[in-house]
């Protein structure tokens, strides 16, 4: 299948049935809620993100949340509750250094992260669970195919595995905000903001 | 390369079946979904107001969800979400 590259930012184009959603969109989408209270350190991308939940709702769109992009989410999400964490102690530590320190708190956040996934899928994010994304061929096997495609697309290994659970799916469609994944646009419609 | 690359993701074009599995996932979702847009009717309000509740905007500044400031994973990082993620 030969694939398009399609831009958000035009109002005549309209997202598909059901598109995978890449993590910084999601991010960006979360952290956009604090923006209210904070001189905005990305206005362009927070406009964007939360303009494409808006839509997904309005166009009664799915977006699908792979394995690799759900766990991107997760950890990028308990670096900051841990990094809050560190901001209320004197002296003040870093998220890593809370990780480290005090692994009772990390058990605390179970409910918010739990609270947080409930959600976002009343956003409009279908999570997948990695059952679904197993091997459905087997001309390549994955060690193999990461390979591909992180040197051939010149791709990172975190998008290169999303694109994998995206085509296990069936699914041609990819919402990002990185301009790498255009380089998959052979295979893939990339809808993004060009 | 590239082509060989593009060659062998032409050669995985996924089977009938898990489109049909997604295509039934994505239709239970919508029913839940429906369902919840009851009880929640402004899922982008709830979302905001969450956030604000577990994070303060402190926890924005800098780039680094992880450890010092210094020591990046931009990657991962929504405040540079375009470039990676």
């Amino acid at each position: 299948m030969a694939g398009n590259v399609f831009d958000l930012n035009d109002p005549a184009v309209a997202l598909p049935d059901y598109i995978v959603v890449d993590t910084n969109i999601i991010v960006e989408r979360v952290l956009s809620s604090l923006n209210v209270r904070l001189p905005v350190q990305n206005p362009r991308q927070s406009r964007q993100a939360a303009g494409f939940f808006q839509r997904l709702l309005l166009e009664n769109s799915v977006g699908i949340v792979t394995p690799t992009a759900y766990g991107e989410l997760i950890h990028v999400i308990l670096g900051r509750l841990l990094k809050e964490y560190g901001l209320q102690q004197n002296p003040k530590l870093g998220a890593r250094e809370v990780h480290k320190r005090f692994p009772g708190f990390i058990k605390t956040l179970e409910p918010t992260l739990r609270s947080l996934r409930l959600i976002l899928a009343r956003n409009g994010l279908k999570f997948v669970s990695m059952d679904r994304v197993e091997l459905v061929d087997a001309i390549a096997p994955f060690d193999e195919y990461l390979i591909t495609l992180c040197c051939d697309f010149g791709l990172n290994v975190g998008d290169a595995r999303v694109l994998i659970e995206a085509q296990r799916l069936g699914i041609g469609s990819i919402a990002t905000m990185d301009g790498d994944m255009q380089r998959a646009s052979a295979n893939f419609d990339i809808y993004t903001w060009l | 390369l590239l082509s060989k690359g593009i060659e062998m993701v032409a050669k995985r074009e996924p089977k009938e079946s898990s489109k049909h599995d997604v295509e039934r996932l994505v239709a239970e979702y919508r029913e839940w979904l429906q369902a919840e847009r009851e009880l929640h009717p402004f899922p982008g309000a709830e979302l905001d107001a969450f956030v604000q509740s577990i994070l303060s905007p402190e926890a924005l500044i800098g780039s680094a969800a992880w450890g010092d400031d210094e020591e990046e994973e931009p990657e991962l990082d929504g405040s540079n979400a375009a470039n990676g993620g």
